[in-house]
């Protein structure tokens, strides 16, 4: 019998819960590598990571819980997304996709996650004018409870603790079960959004143009509003 | 045994109502009791008279699931004969939920109460739920009786209140409160009446009334449209994905156990 119940995606002891891609990784990965063609750097830095990430999430078999103890921005935010139930440690947690912003498309599965969770103006209000996902936008929808609270560690015990307790009041198949039932309804959306937005992207990434924006983002007092 | 449902016609045939009164019970439902409710949805589809279906109970509990007997009985049943485990797993997820899915008129479920396990997943899958008073929620405690979402709730949860939600609700087994049914829009009105006759009555005169303006035609047309939807077609594939996967976990007899466990008491839930 499997022992893993349940899968937790958290971070421990920090305020953020992942502010998104390193920009000092994507500056050495520009940099880097000269002689290897644009389209190869960005297949192997960006696509094939994006992709492979986006992949594990959409298609785990466990129920995938996230415990989101504070901000996440792009990559992160769409996978936090991407799990099927999201527990907030407050109600000073957002989510941003700066994609717009960074010269870039949807990913991580968020043009199937977003629509189907928030709804199809929400999300075209949110990613087109670069707009924080605040606590009250994702109460209901994305995040199922908050447990106020402001230790992070004492935040994510305290889940598992929960957790441990529930697990002795259900059958373990069953939650296999339902899983399985509810994810047919979108997983195939998901797999192949996550196709067309990497393609999307990689014409970008080759352009330089999120580099660029990187860049700026990295030097610049940023004007994005976090 | 008396059925435990009863039907009514209203407003010179134009609403057609089904009574769950078995309020000594809880409301809970026999097998046959089931079926019963899946004939006369039929009867109201078929009817060319019936423009609007009403689901009602009587008493403070809309439904509280399969009654206890009927599970023991199936149990018994199926010892004796281990084939007709699919007619019982099949009968209320594929017939009387295609009932429900294809059926032509409007249907609107008049929650009195909590309601439970397959009743609760009957509410889901009606067009307009209204609600008597913050006393009604809807249970699914499939994890904790050991099989998994039936009655079309693998779709109707997820599509009416948001996946995240229908996942922690189905995994957690823990109701699914009045505010959380407002809040996603699953609930379209609360009445705060406190009796249940005057609750009934209410949404069937204010239903006569509306009705009087409105095209028969159009609000078949309507409601043709909009079963169109992708989530009816979810719904339709659903009825085979859930029976399929709920049967292995009935033939190796956990739910069963559960049950009794329940009905004896050893095993609580948390409400």
């Amino acid at each position: 019998m499997n022992l893993i119940r349940f899968s937790q995606f958290y971070k421990v002891a920090e305020v953020f819960f992942s502010s998104g891609a390193d920009f000092t990784s994507i500056a050495q990965t520009s940099k880097s590598q000269s002689g290897v063609s644009e389209l190869k750097k960005w297949l192997d830095n960006f696509l094939s990571r994006n992709s492979y990430v986006t992949n594990v999430f959409n298609r785990h078999k466990k129920i995938l819980i996230c415990c989101l103890n504070g901000p996440a921005i792009g990559l992160s935010a769409a996978l936090c997304v991407l799990c099927d139930i999201v527990y907030a440690m407050n109600d000073q947690i957002y989510l941003k996709f700066p994609f717009v912003e960074l010269g870039l498309v949807m990913e991580g599965g968020t043009s199937v996650t977003l629509p189907l969770k928030l709804g199809h103006s929400k999300t075209m209000e949110t990613i087109l004018f670069n707009k924080n996902l605040n606590y009250d936008d994702l109460k209901g929808t994305i995040v199922t409870r908050n447990y106020n609270m402001t230790d992070t560690q004492e935040f994510n015990q305290r889940v598992i603790t929960d957790l441990k307790q529930l697990a002795k009041d259900v059958y373990f198949p069953s939650i296999l079960g339902i899983k399985k039932l509810i994810a047919a309804n979108y997983m195939d959306n998901v797999l192949r959004a996550n196709s067309a937005e990497t393609s999307d992207a990689i014409t970008s990434w080759v352009n330089g143009e999120p580099q660029r924006r990187f860049r700026m983002s990295q030097k610049k007092p940023r004007k994005n509003k976090i | 045994m008396k059925s435990s449902i009863t039907p009514r016609s209203e407003d010179h045939g134009h609403i057609f109502v089904i009574i769950i009164d078995n309020p000594t019970k809880l409301n809970s439902l026999s097998q046959q009791d089931f079926n019963c409710i899946g004939q006369l949805l039929q009867k109201a589809d078929n009817d060319p008279q019936v423009q609007v279906t009403i689901l009602q109970s009587t008493g403070d509990f809309f439904s509280a699931g399969v009654r206890f007997e009927d599970i023991s009985y199936i149990r018994n049943d199926v010892v004796a004969h281990p084939e007709r485990l699919i007619g019982h797993v099949a009968t209320p997820n594929i017939q009387l939920a295609t009932r429900f899915t294809q059926h032509r008129k409007l249907l609107v479920c008049c929650l009195n109460g909590p309601a439970v396990g397959m009743t609760a997943a009957l509410v889901m899958l009606c067009d307009v739920i209204y609600t008597k008073n913050d006393s009604g929620y809807l249970l699914f405690p499939f994890a904790n009786l050991g099989f998994v979402p039936e009655g079309g709730t693998s779709v109707t949860l997820p599509w009416k209140l948001g996946i995240n939600s229908a996942y922690e609700h189905l995994v957690m087994g823990s109701p699914i409160s009045l505010q959380e049914l407002i809040d996603a829009h699953a609930v379209i009105k609360n009445y705060n009446i406190l009796d249940t006759n005057m609750f009934n009555n209410k949404i069937i005169s204010e239903i006569t009334e509306t009705i009087l303006n409105l095209s028969p035609d159009s609000l078949l047309g309507v409601k043709n449209q909009l079963n169109a939807n992708t989530e009816n077609n979810l719904l339709t594939r659903a009825q085979s994905s859930e029976t399929n996967t709920t049967l292995p976990f009935w033939s190796s007899g956990e739910p069963f156990k559960r049950f009794l466990q329940f009905q004896a008491g050893t095993r609580r839930h948390k409400l």
